[in-house]
């Protein structure tokens, strides 16, 4: 039932992208004959009726598609849920490709994707490498291609996410405030990182060592690898609390993750000693806090991005610009939640509702 | 004929049981942590550590019941993973506890039921059958009827949380669960027909069919009982950290429970071994898990220590049962 | 001289079954729908031993044409080419595990190994600073060594491959871990640029990926070695059984390591392609890896048993799983739901090539016989008294007994010029009785199969038609020639039906052509009276042209044609159906030619031979008789059915074959007289007579003797052995 609407909306798409494409041709021929050199050439006494017809033309029947590491977690279902609100507000058809959380499919998909040619690709990268070639590829073959929140090592034309460096800054600086030096605490730290090769885990690594290099009574007992999967975070942290009973912080770099060191280090009876830091917001940080079992965490305005990929998508595709010649990046405010604030309204998502306030 | 029989009592003055050994393992192991690891021998380390490997515990007592019956259930935290989560889940809805656990439970006997149905009837081989149903369920379950990866479980459902968070007399309700499953298990093993039947299945499946028992129907019951000691383990885990990660399904966790049941003694030539051998294996594996956490092991480490000696006990266990290697068949 | 063999006129030919009289238009609508047959169809497509390789073969064909009809984009230039990348390392990595489970193990640690090269070859290329060869040398070494791990722990130490290999998953992955947690983080700022590198990775052989290139070669290269190399018989002979491999003095430890390190060696040489390809070091590659392996090699027909399958078999597999994957993947549909589909085509396949490979031979054997309905007209009273031309006697009883107990089933009798007598007999032996009363018994030649019919051609050879074997010729010398054994074959059917199965009796021409009845195409000597329960045309008449050699079928599809005899005039033929109880005459010269028509019916047994009588009529012999209760059951094919699938084979119920008589008719088809065995104590199943100087000699299937009764009425010099119009004989020689 659910193929056979999807390929009924898919061939009623393909039409309409037949029927625009032709229009493009035509509308496109126009503006050349003009003299524009690309979108962003319009003059600033164009019509608004010209400016309107430009901006719909550009995107109207656009395809644009997401792959994510894996959906089924907040996180990436409110990115694709604001996605396709966005892109299809504005005409656009939005697919998703779920590579459930393996790289070689990841891969696959984008390659896939490559082949089909969607005229905006939006990646959330495992790691700094793996995509790093099929970027290139994409964005050789007319694609603009966008970042989100994990980025490769090959730039492409927008990243959209947290300020990965100064997220690990501002943690780690937490984490000294109430582990540091002055503290009746034992300075002992565990790291729970994501995939090791992530470009989120290594860019809150640099951004962290900055600050721990300069607290050097801080000691990081543990840096180890959950690859954002809860029960390894809960395995690892249950080890560590063993080994290290009298662990001031843990800090694991999601909160989806983090959330099982703070129930590990609860059943180890340690949750009122061991600071539990994290970072997003999904609304299991603002239950996590409200339980006391994280300590804070740091948001990163995860519906906002949503929307602004597709803002940003809507501004390569009507720039003019050949794919692979921007360099933007979009940082997303950083909001620190904690145990004070954890109840206002917007402060977590669920990746299913708007203006979540969690009680 | 006579002089085999009696070389074999002699032999068995001399020999201890698998369990005996195993113990006996436990207890220098204890004795040398408590002496060499700072920590080990604290009566909260202690607690700590039997309440870790309950769960554990648990889940090899349901494995225990169909490797007796020379059987596997490689899908047995899958299906565990996957009726409580649907448990929790519909404790999140209007449902009462007792109704969302029956409806679990139910679940969880029909999983049971049909890995049972497809090595029994459609022969297919333990292993490979429970192996593909494992991951069928789950990719099923994840696709048609859970929400996400994780579900939580709310507040106020305070039986299930009790059940992993509780404390009876100052012992960690996990403990008394494994305990009375442990209990029952032996019981329903040691002195029930079924029990009985159970074993001789598992000591030549053949004979059994001769002898007149459903082995056909029993594998069936075999698996369902398993599914269901299986499900009492995902309460406990479930309980213990407030909700329900699926995603350990994917995981080690079965490996540590095959690990339990061979290292105990449970010959995966079936028919041997009980619930003590469960009790010997989880003791030991606790006392081992205890000890690499102290070592300050990683987790990966501890895997590959964990693989290297389940390595060791399958050989082990093969050469202690040996079976006809010439004519084995594929999958057993 | 006619040289052309006649052809069976168009139209002129009656319906293969007996006819009643007011037949109504729903009596022949069942006859029709019963001469379909899909069961069978099934059975003998499923006797074809292509359809194992050839069901994988159309699920990969039957995949890519579903989603290239389905998914846009799935069948472009493109997708393909990518696809080719993946799809060379999952095949890769399908090969290994195929030539584990060929030798009868299982590797179910191909993803950690696979994962574990990844992660070794990227970190030898980016970190260690050797020259890219050298690394993937090493990379290739290491792969050795994994499998040798699994290989000695498996063949060494007997531990059992499944666990062990699910174990060593577990170690290889913790390793792969450590690897990961203490350098990969180093390894994602190094850009590597070697061009060695970069061809593994992304290199073209005429627009085809160079791993898609080097899987082409290994496949070739590994086809050689599985089915031509002493190494590859090897492993599949221990897979096969590996008791009977080690009595036959292979070295069965040694063959399971070689196919462990292979499997090693093979996912480290994919890895390597990954590697370069994707430059990926996680901990994740290849996590489930094992599951899409398994479930490729086993649904490309590579059974688990061990000891059957190919390279292309693996490559299928692979290519099947792949494609599904990538078409679920275009599709939108979510990554779980393709390790759903997995996971219940894993046990759909293993269910299937498990139930398959024990219940092949009995599926087949309890879908071969199809019974269809047989109808027969009212079967005429043969009691004494009874007045009916087939009114039973004792004419039989008095015979003389020839050979007694030293000949062995002689379905044919038959005499030489200097009267002495030739049988078939159930060893695959001519045996000659010569003297006064054929006293002395001699071999005159082995044939090796059951003879069934025989004649002398004009040469004095004795042609025999040999169960199983086909058409001979024995010279008067004793020597055995085939004269041949293969018609033409009918390509509307399945079944290969050109070789001979059951040639049964023949008589030859006055042109010298040799017609010989093929009773059945679909049953071997063995289970000839299984032909009698299904009751299908499955017979023919075929005939051999001495003169050029060749054989034709001249009418196919003939209900069981038994007895053949060119008639008087030698312009027709005789044939005997035995289960619908009637003769057929076809014309073989004149102007009828290439005619069949109806010459007598509704016996009351089933007929047997059929020799000319010296008076210028024919000897028919009746094998068998009918019985109201067989008949019918002949009329009930569902009731057959039911009776063949509930109750034991000994106990179904059989035409009645216990006793027999021997017919006269005349030219014009009317019964002349009739020569009876009552109770068949000497002459049960009486299969042919042959009358030879006034005798008439009896020979029977199952009989232990040859009888012999001096007919009154009969000249003394004429024989029945002799062929038909001689005087035409000698020009047809030539």
């Amino acid at each position: 039932m659910r193929t056979v609407h999807r390929k009924a909306r898919r061939s009623v798409a393909f039409a309409a992208a037949a029927l625009i494409a032709l229009a493009g041709c035509s509308t496109g021929g126009d503006s050349n004959a003009g003299g524009n050199d690309g979108g962003e050439g319009l003059p600033p006494d164009v019509s608004s009726a010209k400016l309107r017809q430009h901006a719909i033309d550009s995107l109207k029947g656009k395809t644009a598609a997401f792959v994510p590491v894996g959906l089924g977690t907040p996180l990436t279902e409110e990115w694709a849920r604001q996605m396709k609100r966005g892109f299809e507000a504005a005409g656009m058809k939005f697919v998703v490709r779920d590579p459930n959380w393996d790289t070689a499919r990841q891969a696959e998909a984008v390659q896939s994707l490559i082949n089909e040619k969607p005229d905006v690709l939006v990646v959330h990268n495992f790691d700094v490498q793996v995509l790093a070639k099929l970027i290139q590829q994409a964005e050789k073959a007319g694609i603009y291609v966008i970042q989100i929140n994990m980025v490769s090592n090959y730039k492409s034309d927008a990243f959209v996410g947290a300020d990965t460096i100064e997220l690990g800054r501002r943690i780690a600086t937490d984490i000294v405030k109430v582990c540091g030096k002055g503290t009746d605490t034992s300075h002992k730290v565990q790291i729970v990182q994501g995939d090791a090769t992530s470009g989120f885990t290594l860019d809150v690594m640099a951004g962290a060592k900055e600050v721990f290099d300069k607290h050097p009574e801080i000691k990081i007992v543990s840096t180890q690898a959950a690859n954002w999967d809860r029960t390894k975070a809960h395995d690892i942290t249950a080890t560590v609390i063993q080994q290290h009973p009298d662990l001031c912080a843990s800090w694991g770099f999601w909160d989806q993750m983090q959330y099982g060191a703070a129930t590990a280090i609860k059943e180890a009876g340690k949750i009122d000693q061991v600071k539990v830091f994290t970072s997003d917001h999904s609304s299991i940080t603002c239950e996590a806090l409200r339980d006391k079992l994280f300590y804070q965490s740091y948001g990163y305005s995860v519906p906002t991005q949503g929307a602004d990929i597709v803002a940003i998508a809507k501004q390569l595709l009507q720039s003019g610009r050949p794919p692979g010649s921007s360099r933007i990046a979009d940082y997303t405010p950083l909001v620190k939640i904690d145990r004070t604030n954890w109840d206002e309204p917007n402060m977590c998502y669920d990746g299913k509702t708007d203006g979540l306030t969690v009680s | 004929m006579g002089a085999v029989l009696a070389k074999a009592r002699a032999d068995g003055r001399f020999r201890l049981s698998q369990e005996q050994i195993i113990l006996i393992v436990v207890a220098s192991l204890f004795v040398v942590f408590s002496v060499l690891l700072d920590g080990f021998f604290t009566a909260d380390n202690l607690l700590n550590l039997l309440r870790s490997v309950s769960s554990l515990g648990i889940l090899s007592v349901a494995m225990a019941v169909v490797v007796i019956a020379r059987g596997m259930d490689l899908s047995l935290v899958a299906s565990m993973g996957v009726s409580t989560a649907i448990a929790i889940q519909l404790m999140r809805s209007e449902l009462s506890t007792p109704e969302a656990l029956l409806i679990g439970l139910g679940i969880v006997l029909l999983l049971g039921a049909i890995n049972g149905f497809l090595i029994a009837f459609v022969e297919i081989p333990a292993l490979f059958a429970t192996l593909a149903s494992g991951l069928l369920i789950y990719g099923v379950a994840r696709t048609l009827v859970l929400d996400g990866l994780i579900v939580e479980l709310p507040p106020d459902r305070e039986f299930v949380r009790w059940l992993g968070q509780g404390v009876v007399f100052g012992i960690p309700a996990p403990i008394v669960i494994f305990a009375v499953v442990a209990l029952v298990a032996h019981f329903l093993l040691s002195r029930t027909r079924t029990g009985r039947f159970i074993y001789a299945h598992g000591d030549n499946a053949g004979a059994a069919a001769l002898t007149g028992i459903p082995v056909r129907p029993l594998t069936l019951i075999e698996y369902m009982i398993a599914g269901a000691i299986g499900f009492c383990g995902g309460l406990v885990m479930a309980g213990s950290v407030g909700g329900f990660n699926t995603q350990i399904i994917d995981g080690s966790l079965i490996y540590d429970v095959l690990l339990v049941v061979v290292v105990g003694g449970i010959s995966l030539v079936g028919g041997r071994g009980g619930v003590l051998s469960v009790l010997a294996g989880t003791a030991l594996i606790g006392v081992m898990l205890n000890g690499m956490t102290i070592l300050n092991m990683n987790t990966h480490e501890k895997d590959i220590v964990k693989g290297l000696i389940l390595l060791a006990a399958l050989v082990l266990d093969n050469r202690l049962h040996p079976r006809d290697e010439e004519t084995v068949r594929q999958g057993d | 001289m006619t040289a052309t063999v006649p052809r069976l006129r168009l139209g002129s030919r009656p319906p293969e079954r007996n006819v009643p009289a007011n037949e109504t238009l729903v009596i022949k609508l069942r006859h029709l729908r019963r001469r379909i047959a899909l069961q069978q169809v099934f059975a003998e497509l499923f006797e074809k031993r292509w359809m194992e390789p050839a069901i994988p073969l159309a699920l990969l064909i039957g995949v890519f044409v579903f989603f290239s009809a389905t998914t846009p984009g799935f069948a472009s230039q493109e997708n393909l080419l990518s696809t080719s990348a993946e799809l060379a390392e999952l095949s890769l990595v399908c090969l290994g595990m195929a030539v584990v489970v060929i030798s009868g193990g299982i590797d179910l640690s191909v993803g950690s190994m696979f994962g574990l090269c990844n992660m070794a070859v990227i970190l030898l290329v980016t970190l260690s600073g050797l020259p890219v060869p050298v690394a993937i040398a090493l990379g290739l070494l290491i792969g050795a060594l994994l499998g040798s791990v699994n290989g000695s722990i498996v063949a060494y130490l007997k531990a059992r491959p499944f666990l062990t290999t699910l174990v060593t998953l577990i170690i290889f992955r913790g390793v792969l871990n450590l690897l990961d947690l203490n350098y990969s983080a180093q390894t994602a700022t190094v850009f590597v640029t070697d061009p060695v590198w970069e061809w593994f990775g992304t290199g073209k052989v005429a627009g085809i990926p160079f791993s898609f290139v080097t899987l082409i070669g290994v496949l070739i290269v590994g086809h050689i070695v599985l089915s031509r190399s002493r190494l590859g018989w090897h492993i599949t002979a221990v897979g096969a059984s590996r008791r009977a491999a080690r009595h036959a003095g292979i070295r069965v430890e040694r063959v399971l390591l070689i196919s462990y390190v292979f499997s090693g060696l093979l996912c480290a040489l994919a890895a390597i392609f990954y590697a370069s390809r994707l430059s990926s070091a996680s901990a994740r590659v290849g996590e489930g890896m094992e599951l899409t392996v398994l479930t490729a090699v086993i649904l490309g027909g590579i059974s688990l048993s061990g000891g059957k399958g190919t390279v292309w078999r693996a490559f299928i597999g692979a290519a099947t799983i792949s494609l599904l994957g990538k078409g679920l993947l275009l599709m939108n549909v979510g990554g779980e739901v393709f390790q759903t589909v997995l996971a219940a085509v894993l046990i759909v396949a293993v269910g299937l090539d498990l139930k398959w490979g024990k219940n092949r031979g009995k599926a087949i054997q309890k879908t071969y016989v199809n019974p269809t309905i047989v109808e027969y007209g009212e079967l005429q009273d043969t009691r004494p008294g009874s007045g009916t031309p087939f009114e039973q006697n004792d004419r039989l009883v008095g015979a003389e007994a020839i050979g007694l107990g030293q000949v062995e089933g002689p379905e044919d009798v038959i005499l030489d010029k200097q009267g002495r007598l030739y049988c078939g007999t159930r060893q695959g032996w001519i045996l000659r009785f010569s003297g006064e009363n054929f006293e002395h018994r001699e071999i005159f030649a082995r044939i090796g199969g059951h003879p069934l019919g025989l004649a002398f051609d004009a040469e004095e050879n004795l042609v025999v038609c040999v169960a199983g074997m086909g058409l001979y010729a024995v010279t008067p010398q004793g020597e055995v020639r085939k004269l041949t054994d293969e018609t033409n074959r009918n390509w509307l059917q399945l079944r290969d039906d050109s070789r001979l199965r059951l040639a049964d009796d023949l008589d030859i021409a006055p042109d010298g052509k040799i017609y010989f009845s093929e009773a059945t195409t679909r049953f071997e000597m063995a289970d000839w009276i299984l032909d009698g329960i299904e009751g299908r045309p499955n017979g023919r008449l075929l005939c051999y042209d001495p003169a050029t050699g060749k054989t034709r079928t001249v009418i196919r599809n003939l209900v069981f044609p038994n007895g053949v005899c060119v008639s008087h005039d030698g312009k027709s033929l005789l044939i005997a159906q035995t289960w619908l109880c009637r003769i057929l005459r076809f014309h073989i010269d004149g102007p009828d030619k290439g005619r069949l028509e109806v010459f007598m019916e509704n016996f009351p047994g089933y007929l047997d031979n059929i020799n000319r009588a010296s008076d210028g009529a024919y000897w028919v012999a009746l094998n068998g008789m009918r019985s109201p209760a067989y008949d019918l059951a002949m009329r009930m094919p569902t009731f057959r059915r039911r009776m063949m699938k509930r109750i034991p084979r000994d106990e179904w119920l059989y035409p009645s074959m216990n006793h027999g008589c021997v017919v006269k008719v005349s030219e014009q088809g009317e019964v002349l007289g009739t020569w009876w065995d009552p109770g068949g104590t000497a002459h049960a199943t009486i299969t042919s007579m042959r009358e030879h100087g006034g005798y008439l000699y009896i020979g029977g299937l199952e009989n232990n003797r040859i009888g012999r009764i001096k007919l009154d009425e009969a000249e003394p010099t004429a024989s029945s052995s002799g062929r038909a119009v001689r005087s035409v004989a000698g020009s047809a020689a030539n």
